[in-house]
């Protein structure tokens, strides 16, 4: 699931990564979600968005990091720490 | 078999029913329930468990070092006070989870700081190495307990942030893995216990065709690739210590197999197989013969070759065993040899280890037979003597194993588990005989069981049986004459008994009317027998000593 960290991801992208993560339906997220507006996205929810996004964007995050997994905000920003070229688009 | 996998665990198997359920019936293993629970401080969860269940369950115990260091208060000490709480903590508790399984399978606790984040942790690798000790010690004290290391691949993937974070100490896919881990035990659990292994001899234990190579030209011994062949005898040799039957049937000449065999840098003599086949003939016709020799049942028996056509020829032909290696590379032989071994281990009884040598005698008596005019002259040459042991701890699972695998000459054909017969044999109401024989060649080991209930009135033989391999002795009449003399002064009338009926032309079928006793009532299932006790007349038996050694 590596993929070149140089070539900038839209965040549309990433939300879509953590839907599917989350099993959850198409368009259910946008850049304002948080964990406590879906059932889905319990502390398991959490654990396999977290494993799914380090496979897919080849990182690793900290274990201090891991609870601030419960909004798309908070997520966007952490790939961006981790040196990932985020296009944030509307 | 079993209807219930009871799983007690320290940390989070999301997802684990579901996996566990799947694999099962993708093994056809249907209709168990799966029942989970904490692992707590007292046991609870399995005496919880009990009234869920109509018969005792298998018993998975997951742990991680860390856990177990909270529960038993444990984490904050200093290393020798906390191995002194811990091994209190389990003591409390094993004993009762063990009581209430059928079978207990304690998997090597995970040590979240033992991963490869934290590989110098020297507290962590030291609680390892005693947990490791502890659990393979205590398998010697319950024989229903057993313990399994940790899956190499699986240290791999343990990660102390998803522990710390979410009780996940292999990451997301905790229960996924634990499944696995699970799933090979039971495959290991219900496969059957090895009883014979049969193997062929060129490129299987040792490299090269003898027929061709010479004695010199195959290869075994500490040099490659000689060194993975010694392996393979090794551990063959420990299988037999072990109380497996080695059977060696190659398409060869007779003498280029015993040639072999005769390697200086072999392990594996001719004198410790109880049977070599070399011919060019069909090998499981062989095999079918050696089997009838040896009066050994189709059961428990394995087969490895090198050659694929050889292990579909046996794959296909009537005879029940199970082949052991898939391949021809010599190290998937070395490691189905290993996984055998690592089955057996554990539930050896000294039973075990005394049969294979029971049997190489056995062969060594047969070979001498033929200088007899008579049966009666050749059994008495056997000097047999008989020793009797009550019931004991010392003999219990040996008699445990007895009850529940003799099948040939099992008069009432009882099963019991090993709790039943240990309350068995600390009530008054029952008296169980363990009986051992010896003869010129070998000590056979406990080979026969008699158990007598007391009644009011009468004395009933609830077990009465007698492993197949010593058959054709007329030990079992010697048996019956030693309950008569020990029974004859007590207070009771009758001696009853009955036969539980399997298949009417067994040798078992006639015993108790060859005895003497009378038929009192005979169903489909059963025919019951009594004797007055006072009245009874015993049948001669010359050529059997039989000695009280309780």
């Amino acid at each position: 699931m590596y993929r070149d960290r140089k070539q900038p991801i839209k965040t549309q992208a990433i939300i879509k990564d953590i839907e599917f993560a989350l099993n959850l339906d198409d368009d259910q997220l946008n850049a304002e979600s948080s964990s406590n507006d879906f059932q889905e996205w319990d502390s398991m929810g959490t654990i396999n968005l977290i494993a799914f996004l380090e496979d897919k964007y080849d990182c690793k995050f900290d274990l201090l990091e891991m609870p601030l997994f419960n909004n798309v905000k908070a997520i966007l920003e952490i790939l961006k720490k981790k040196g990932l070229e985020i296009e944030f688009s509307e | 078999m079993f209807k219930h996998i009871s799983i007690l665990h320290t940390f989070n198997i999301n997802g684990l029913n579901e996996y566990l359920l799947s694999e099962l019936r993708e093994e056809n293993i249907d209709d168990i329930e799966i029942h989970i629970g904490e692992y707590n401080s007292l046991g609870e969860t399995a005496i919880q468990f009990k009234s869920l269940y109509d018969e005792l369950p298998i018993t998975f115990i997951l742990l991680t070092q860390e856990d177990l260091s909270r529960l038993a208060g444990a984490s904050s000490l200093n290393y020798k006070d906390s191995i002194k709480r811990i091994r209190d903590f389990l003591g409390h508790q094993l004993p009762i989870i063990c009581e209430y399984s059928k079978a207990v399978f304690i998997i090597e606790p995970i040590s979240v700081l033992e991963s490869p984040n934290f590989s110098n942790h020297m507290r962590a690798v030291e609680l390892k190495a005693y947990l490791n000790s502890y659990f393979i010690n205590l398998q010697e004290n319950y024989s229903n307990l057993r313990f399994f290391p940790l899956p190499s691949d699986l240290l791999v993937k343990i990660d102390p942030r998803y522990y710390y974070y979410g009780s996940l100490p292999l990451g997301v896919k905790t229960g996924e893995l634990i499944s696995k881990c699970i799933m090979k035990i039971i495959l290991n659990y219900i496969r059957e216990k090895p009883k014979i292994v049969v193997f062929d001899l060129d490129n299987t234990i040792w490299g090269g065709v003898i027929g061709e190579d010479g004695i010199d030209g195959i290869q075994i011994g500490d040099n490659f690739p000689g060194n993975v062949y010694r392996d393979i005898q090794n551990s063959l040799m420990r299988l037999h210590k072990y109380g497996v039957l080695l059977i060696a049937i190659s398409k060869n000449s007779l003498e280029d197999a015993q040639l072999g065999l005769r390697h200086p840098e072999g392990i594996i003599r001719e004198d410790k197989l109880l049977a070599l086949s070399a011919s060019w003939g069909a090998k499981h016709e062989s095999l079918v013969e050696i089997l009838k020799e040896h009066n050994l049942s189709q059961n428990g028996i394995y087969f490895l070759d090198d050659s694929e056509i050889e292990r579909e020829e046996m794959a296909i032909s009537n005879i029940n065993l199970t082949i052991l290696n898939e391949d021809s590379s010599p190290v998937i032989l070395l490691q189905s040899l290993l996984d055998l071994e690592s089955d057996i281990h554990h539930s050896l009884t000294s039973g075990d280890i005394l049969r294979a040598n029971s049997y190489l005698g056995l062969k060594e008596a047969n070979e001498t037979r033929s200088k007899f005019s008579s049966k009666e002259d050749f059994l008495r040459s056997l000097k047999l003597k008989l020793k009797s042991k009550s019931l004991n701890p010392n003999n219990l699972k040996r008699a445990h194993q007895l009850i529940n695998k003799t099948n040939q000459f099992n008069l009432t054909g009882v099963r019991l588990t090993i709790n039943q017969l240990q309350a068995r044999m600390n009530s008054d109401k029952f008296k169980y005989i363990v009986f051992s024989l010896e003869d010129i060649y070998t000590h056979h080991g406990e080979i026969a069981l008699i158990g007598l209930h007391f009644n009011k009135l009468n004395i009933e033989i609830v077990h009465f049986l007698v492993s197949c391999r010593v058959l054709g002795r007329g030990i079992e009449y010697s048996l019956f004459n030693y309950v008569i003399d020990l029974i004859k002064d007590l207070p009771f009338e009758f001696l009853l008994s009955y036969y539980e009926i399997k298949n009417i032309s067994e040798p078992a079928s006639e015993f108790y009317l060859n005895a003497g006793m009378k038929i009192t009532q005979r169903t489909k299932q059963r025919i019951k027998f009594n004797a007055r006790i006072r009245e009874y007349n015993k049948k001669e038996t010359k050529c059997i000593e039989i000695e009280n050694s309780q």
